[in-house]
């Protein structure tokens, strides 16, 4: 029987509690929180609920918090009272554990394979790297997890990418998700929880597979996840909340059946080669306008559909670009490595492989995703290369990506960000975003402008 | 959470694809969401059709309406500008989970039905939701939409999430399972 089961199912079944209708109540196994979940702990009171497993309830601060030392906004203070009050977790300003929440907790070795994650954030789907299943909710709903680690959500359809072949050098997995959001579109997931399978994944390291799980969500993804393998558990062995000595042998034992059976059947099933995939940017305000970094910005004169020929000059002109216009060369004024997408300590190598011993022309912050990323880098040196090529480094968290710390764009700036979202005003009203690798990003510092990294490659 | 099953009134027109919860609510507004409708995007272009507030009580919406972060105070800008139910060919991300709670009323409809109901809407046509029905009513055409049950039933009878959840049934079952599980899966609690 377990052969017609997706890895998906298995998941779904073993935690719905209770169905309904079409909806089903999944047991969440872990709860991650982030200071803006305020309301959630309102909404608990207000209901006479009461934190139901503290234990299992994980906090973090990430989009509030400076990048450069600062005081701690209000939100974070109302979390830290949140969790003295509950008696949870909270991964404060002080503690080496801290990071945006979909880096610092997989850090922990709490995102295990087989798991139920809930987190009141919409890249949850992050989590799904590691074979489980990480569903994005809003405040409301986080509040019903507090009260009763469960959560009701509606099935989603499902859809296979397998990705064949290798990706070619300096062709990384934002390059891949990227090309796939542009081959889909920005709903072309919608309504779907994704398994992404195939040898580009099975190679792929687990940093590259967050990030592939990371912006399925900007395909309209319910949900992404691959399928745990060897790389997965050698990644989560000793990691200090996973599980230890005889309970760790049982994990991987349970864990290697989690697996779509060989005749599981999906809704939708796409195919793409790793190898034509390119070093590409986003030339547009939704995430799924990426081409190649050899390619051009399109042209809503050959675009037949009234509609589609609307939006991409509403977008070209939102980004102040031309029809046709190459896409290298596009001048840059400034620089954003870092968030849940490409905030990793391989992302921050990639970069500094290209801005060792350069300068870059217009200003930049780099910002690793969490505490322990910025102690790796700066064990390897990267901090000081992206300081000596003139960047700003920065304090852990979401930064830029969303500003919500005041780090903004400013108006009519364009900016060249490893972000997963370039939507009018993301980065700051009148902020102007292209989306791109963290390797493409410093090959924009180093030359000012929207540049193919093969041709900055050493 | 008022019970949602009949929303009638005229439309607003809004065609802009991908319009995401931080371009709906532009984050730094987030804790005074009512008053800050796109507040952005009304002030880059006077002629933007929403108001901060006292809007007809429907938008008919561009697809992938709601995408991008899970903010759910999104959704209080939209009720603060007096809009009660958003129709589109597809919402994006976890939007219609998020308006739910707060008795946003949700509806999908295929793109054909979509665009005639558009045109009506543009020339000021009174556009009547019934939802226990799930139809739509237009310059005497009735369109049909189709919502899923559970969501339909919470709807309403005007219950967020946590209202079935408080079944005794339900909470033993949460109990049942969960004292299951503590020996079927040891390794799942924490270290």
């Amino acid at each position: 029987m377990t052969e017609s089961l997706t890895l998906f199912d298995q998941i779904w079944n073993e935690h719905a509690v209770v169905r309904k209708d079409n909806a089903a109540l999944l047991w969440i196994d872990r709860h991650l929180l982030h200071e803006g979940t305020a309301a959630a702990f309102e909404r608990l009171s207000r209901a006479g609920d009461r934190l139901r497993r503290p234990d299992l309830t994980f906090a973090t601060a990430d989009r509030t918090v400076p990048s450069a030392p600062g005081t701690d906004s209000p939100e974070t203070v109302i979390l830290r009272g949140n969790a003295r009050r509950h008696g949870f977790d909270f991964m404060d300003g002080h503690d080496n554990r801290r990071g945006i929440v979909h880096v610092a907790a997989p850090e922990q070795g709490l995102i295990l394979p087989g798991l139920t994650v809930a987190c009141a954030d919409s890249h949850t789907a992050t989590c799904g790297a590691f074979g489980c299943l990480g569903l994005a909710i809003g405040t409301t709903q986080a509040a019903h997890v507090l009260a009763t680690q469960t959560l009701w959500q509606q099935k989603p359809k499902q859809m296979r990418i397998t990705l064949r072949d290798a990706l070619g050098p300096a062709v990384s997995a934002k390059d891949l998700i990227l090309t796939i959001i542009a081959l889909i579109g920005s709903a072309g997931a919608a309504g779907h929880a994704v398994e992404f399978s195939g040898p580009a994944v099975a190679a792929m390291s687990m940093e590259g597979r967050m990030t592939l799980c990371n912006m399925a969500t900007e395909a309209g993804a319910a949900t992404a996840l691959i399928a745990p393998d060897d790389t997965t558990f050698a990644w989560l062995r000793a990691r200090p909340r996973g599980p230890q000595g005889r309970r760790w042998l049982r994990a991987v034992a349970d864990w290697r059946g989690l697996a779509t059976g060989a005749d599981a059947r999906f809704d939708s099933e796409i195919g793409l080669d790793a190898g034509s995939v390119q070093p590409c940017v986003t030339w547009g305000t939704s995430p799924d306008t990426a081409v190649p970094v050899t390619g051009r910005v399109p042209d809503p004169a050959a675009e037949p559909d009234a509609a589609a020929a609307g939006r991409i000059a509403g977008q070209l002109a939102a980004m102040d670009l031309v029809a046709n216009q190459a896409v290298a060369g596009i001048r840059i004024d400034r620089v954003f490595i870092g968030s849940c997408t490409n905030g990793r300590i391989e992302d921050l190598r990639a970069a500094a492989a290209i801005l060792h011993d350069r300068s870059a022309v217009i200003p930049g912050l780099v910002v690793a995703g969490s505490k322990l990323v910025r102690q790796q880098a700066e064990r390897e040196g990267l901090d000081r290369i992206f300081t000596a090529a003139g960047l700003v480094w920065g304090e852990p968290g979401c930064s830029a990506c969303i500003g919500l710390n005041g780090d903004v764009v400013p108006p009519g700036e364009r900016c060249a960000a490893t972000t997963s979202r370039n939507f009018v005003g993301r980065q700051g009203p009148g902020a102007r975003t292209h989306l791109m690798s963290p390797a493409m990003a410093a090959a924009a510092a180093i030359t000012g402008a929207i540049a193919d990294v093969r041709s900055v490659m050493r | 959470m008022m019970p949602v099953s009949f929303i009638a009134g005229t439309a607003v027109v809004l065609d802009d694809a991908g319009l995401d919860t931080g371009q709906i609510l532009p984050p730094r507004f987030r804790a005074q969401p009512r008053g800050a409708l796109f507040q952005d995007r009304r002030t880059a272009d006077p002629g933007f059709p929403l108001r901060p507030a006292g809007n007809p009580p429907i938008l008919l919406a561009g697809p992938d309406f709601g995408c991008g972060a899970a903010q759910e105070e999104a959704v209080l800008a939209l009720l603060g500008g007096g809009i009660r139910c958003v129709i589109t060919i597809g919402f994006g991300g976890i939007f219609c989970d998020m308006a739910a709670q707060w008795g946003l009323l949700t509806v999908v409809l295929v793109p054909d039905t979509f665009a005639s109901l558009r045109k009506d809407a543009l020339t000021g046509a009174e556009i009547a939701v019934d939802l226990e029905r799930e139809r739509i009513g237009c310059g005497g055409l009735s369109y049909r939409f189709r919502m899923d049950r559970f969501r339909w039933r919470t709807l309403l009878a005007g219950m967020d999430e946590r209202e079935p959840t408080r079944d005794s049934a339900i909470a033993d079952a949460i109990d049942r399972w969960e004292g299951a599980d503590a020996r079927r899966r040891p390794w799942a609690t924490p270290t």
